[in-house]
Order: C-alpha cells, then structure tokens, then sequence
C-alpha cells in the first residue's frame, strides 16, 4: 500500500534536470556572448554554437523520457497554458537564431538570439512553478531562483572561454560577480520561503537545509571572493575558478531542486471523521512540519 | 448542465479496498496502478488516537492543474467536469503527474503483471497497449456513464451509469452523482453533512468531497 506522506516525485529524474542545465546554461552564455560581442565580436562567434548544442543535449536527455517520443512535435499544442509549449516554442526559435548569428555574424541577429534565449529561461523557471503536486517548485522564488542561476551559469562559461581563449573582459567579471551575488539572495530568500512551516514537506526542507552550506559556501561566497582576486590581480586562474565553482552550483542547485527536494503533496485531511460514538478530531497533513 | 462529483463518507468508509478492486477489475489497470485506492491514515497521540480510511484517486478538480500544464492538449475537460485524457495525444513527457497534488496519475512504460514476468490470461486478454508510454488515471467511469445516459439512466441512482468504485462500496461510503441537481443522493449528503475537499488551499477546487460529520 501506497504512503500517506510525501513522497519523492519519480516522474523526472536527471534527464529533466539536464534541461534545465542545458537551456539555463544556453541562454546566460548566449546573453553574455552578445552582450560582449559589440567590444570583442569573436567571442560572440565562439559562444554562439556552443549554446545551442547545450540546449540540445538538453533536449535530447529529456526526450528520452517521453513514453511516446514519436508524438514530440503534440508539444507545441497547448501553448495557451502550458509553459512547456511555450519553452518548445522558445527553444524553436532560439536555434535558428543562434545558427544564423553564426552564419551571418550580425550583432542584431545575435540580441534576437539572445533574447529569445531568455524567453526560454523564463518559460523553464515558470514550468517548474506551475507544478502544483511539488511544493518545492510552486514556491513563487523558484522563478527568479531559476532565472539567476541561469544567468550565472552562462556568465560562469562565458568567462571560463574567455580565459581559455585570451583576456578576460572586466565587465564579465562585474556582472558575473552582481549575478552570483544576486543569486545568493535570491537563493535565501527561495530557501527562508520554502522553511516557512506548512510550506513544504519535512523532506524538501531537509534536503535544502542539507546543501544550504555547501552551496553558499563553495558555491557563492568562494566564487565571489576569487572574482575580487581576479579583478584586483588580473588573474586568469583566479577568475577561471571562481566561474566554474558558480558553474558547478548552479548545475548542482538544478539537480537537487528536479531530483532529491522534488518531494509530492502527500495526502491530508482537514478534519477527522466523527464515529459512533465519539467525535470527530482535528485534521492531519502527515509528513509537513 | 452537470457537474459530476463524488462523496467519500469517511465515517462509513472501512478501507476494505473493494472500490480499488472493483477499479482494477473494470478499467483493467496494470499492476501497481490503482486509479482508486484507500488511504489508511493514523494520527494523534496515545491515548487519544485515531485512524481513518481515506478513498482518494482523481479529483476530477474545476480547476485542473494537469489540464493547465498538459503541453501536448491529452489532457482535457468535459462539460459534466470530468478531467478526461486522449491516450492518442498524449506523448508521456509527465508534467501532468509532477502537477497533480494527489498523486492520481500514473505511467507505464511497458506491460506490468500482478506475477512478475508471469501473464495472467485476463491480463493478456484485456491488455491495451494505447495506454503504455503514456499518463493515465482515473475518469470516473466515463464510458459507463455515458452508455448508461444514453439509455436514460442516472448517473449516481442506477449502477449501470455510475462509477464501478461507487458501485462496489459495501458500506455505502462513496457517493457520485451530479452537483447541480438539488435532488441527488451528492447534493444532499453534502446539504446534511459537513465536507471538506483535499488541498482545497491550492485553488484545484475538487470535485471530490470528504463528510466527516453531521451538521448541527
């Protein structure tokens, strides 16, 4: 027999999170490329086929989680309410636009590209929200949440190029360090949210209290703390660093977030039953704080 | 216009699972599917503990978040309320299932037997191989309701047009019939009985109602 408690949702697992990874990552590196590539246009040209590859493995690892992937294209069907389709329809967009950036090398074609890369950020933040049976995502943070580390990720691979490839721009290395900042915040506030008792099941707040100290520690004050190495000694290391310790925390926030805090509902009721004889009792909503 | 609910007594209801059986035997779900099931939920503390039996499934909700999100447009609903799913749409992507605050629905990716490996004749016999890949769940019987209406019979009064699980209770907990009619056995336990919908709070405004005690 089934529990009563929240359980830890099975219907997605790592493929899904790889998604959100790949198309999170995509678009912050495409916005960074076009951003940079009024100063320094061959950056543009090396990030823009790099992202759209990104969205593609992610796509590919979430498509073999469709029962019937030969129906894929029935995707696009419901755009009036479902965030899905509307991240289909992004995601439709943004490929042609990031390939013809690459073809045609045009600065305007590039803040199409990037902007529809964003369209696709957010249509993935408000997927994650309009899943009502996972209290951990319906949390109104889980948007911005999602968005800022998004960002950082792309901002995290923008400058790892960069330093592989030549100098780093100072400004990537500004914005990296508010982005990371502005996660950090967004991330306490998500998490203070989500501990609110009758917020989330006894799981999810577990599970986020359990990387909470890994994730600002490593994730966000040690990054910050090399980009300020980084800007005040020009240090390519340093700066290389401090991205892929965002990097790695923003992929590490994703998986959590999809696969171990994704825990259901469970099952309540508001009030006990009344039997005869006796009276009835308060209600339980077993496995919530 | 009706809007088809059902009521769950949770003072008469025993958690005797007829109503999962009754679900198995006629939507011929796989195994470990159980679009109707019975919780059996304990709380409290000693000695003043209790425990209550508590049917639940699809909601069948005005306000369906699975609706909502269903990207592919399977999941769609009646104009008697019933949260139905073309299996000839659906392409099994799950964000329906992550959607649903009572865990209704379900996915199967290949044939499930109740002995392993081991195919019972029904099972091979009433198999539906639409329904593999894709989410399926609960649709109060849909089909049955239907066949039954065209015959002129009513839904919730006559078995014929009334949901198997309802059919089956032994002890008269679950009740369906149609919300707008004042005169049905639903409006008027719900008329005579304080009730509660499970997660009300998250605005799916159920179409299943908990009677918990007799109004004063």
């Amino acid at each position: 027999m089934r529990g009563v408690e929240p359980a830890r949702q099975r219907h997605w697992d790592w493929r899904a999170a790889a998604n959100f990874i790949g198309g999170g990552s995509a678009a912050g590196l495409f916005f960074f490329a076009a951003v940079a590539s009024y100063e320094q246009g061959s950056w543009l040209l090396r990030a823009a086929p790099l992202a759209p590859m990104l969205v593609l493995v992610g796509l590919c690892c979430v498509a073999s989680e469709l029962g019937r992937p030969l129906r894929a294209s029935n995707v696009f069907r419901r755009w009036r309410t479902s965030w899905m389709s509307r991240e289909a329809i992004a995601v439709a967009t943004f490929l042609p636009a990031a390939v013809a950036t690459v073809v045609l090398r045009s600065p305007t074609v590039a803040w199409l590209a990037a902007l529809l890369g964003l369209a696709l950020l957010y249509c993935q933040a408000r997927m994650l929200k309009a899943a009502r049976g996972i209290p951990a995502w319906r949390e109104p943070a889980i948007v911005p949440l999602i968005f800022a580390t998004g960002l950082v990720e792309g901002g995290g691979m923008f400058v790892i190029l960069s330093a592989a490839f030549g100098a780093v721009p100072g400004a990537a290395l500004l914005a990296l360090f508010a982005l990371i900042a502005a996660r950090l915040l967004v991330w306490g506030s998500y998490q203070a949210r989500v501990g609110i008792p009758g917020a989330a099941p006894r799981g999810t707040v577990a599970i986020l209290a359990e990387i909470r100290l890994p994730l600002e520690l490593a994730g966000h004050l040690l990054p910050l703390g090399l980009l300020v190495i980084a800007l005040v000694a020009n240090s390519p290391i340093a700066a290389s660093g401090g991205a892929v310790l965002a990097l790695a925390a923003g992929w590490y926030l994703k998986l959590t977030l999809v696969t171990r805090a994704a825990y259901d509902q469970g099952f309540a009721i508001a009030r006990a039953p009344a039997r005869s004889p006796g009276y009835s009792h308060a209600g339980a909503k077993p496995g919530w704080a | 216009m009706s809007r088809y609910v059902m009521v769950a007594d949770l003072r008469r209801c025993v958690g005797c699972q007829t109503c999962t059986a009754a679900c198995k035997v006629t939507n011929a779900t796989p195994a470990w599917v159980e679009w109707r099931w019975v919780l059996d939920i304990e709380s409290g503390e000693y000695p003043d503990v209790w425990r209550a039996f508590v049917p639940v499934g699809c909601q069948h909700c005005a306000n369906p978040p699975c609706m909502e999100v269903c990207p592919s447009g399977a999941t769609w609903q009646r104009e008697d309320g019933i949260v139905a799913i073309d299996y000839d749409l659906c392409m099994g992507c799950s964000y329906c299932a992550v959607a649903c605050p009572y865990q209704a629905r379900y996915k199967v990716e290949k044939p499930q037997y109740a002995y392993g490996d081991y195919a019972m004749d029904s099972e091979v016999a009433r198999a539906d191989p639409r329904r593999i890949g894709v989410v399926t769940k609960c649709d109060f019987c849909a089909e049955r309701i239907d066949a039954g209406r065209a015959r002129g019979l009513v839904p919730g009064v006559d078995p014929d047009a009334t949901p198997a699980c309802a059919n089956s209770c032994i002890s008269s907990a679950l009740a369906f019939g149609d919300l707008e009619d004042p005169e049905s056995s639903v409006s008027r336990l719900l008329a005579e009985n304080e009730s509660f919908r499970m997660h009300d709070e998250l605005g799916t405004e159920p179409g299943f109602y908990y009677l918990w005690e007799k109004k004063r």
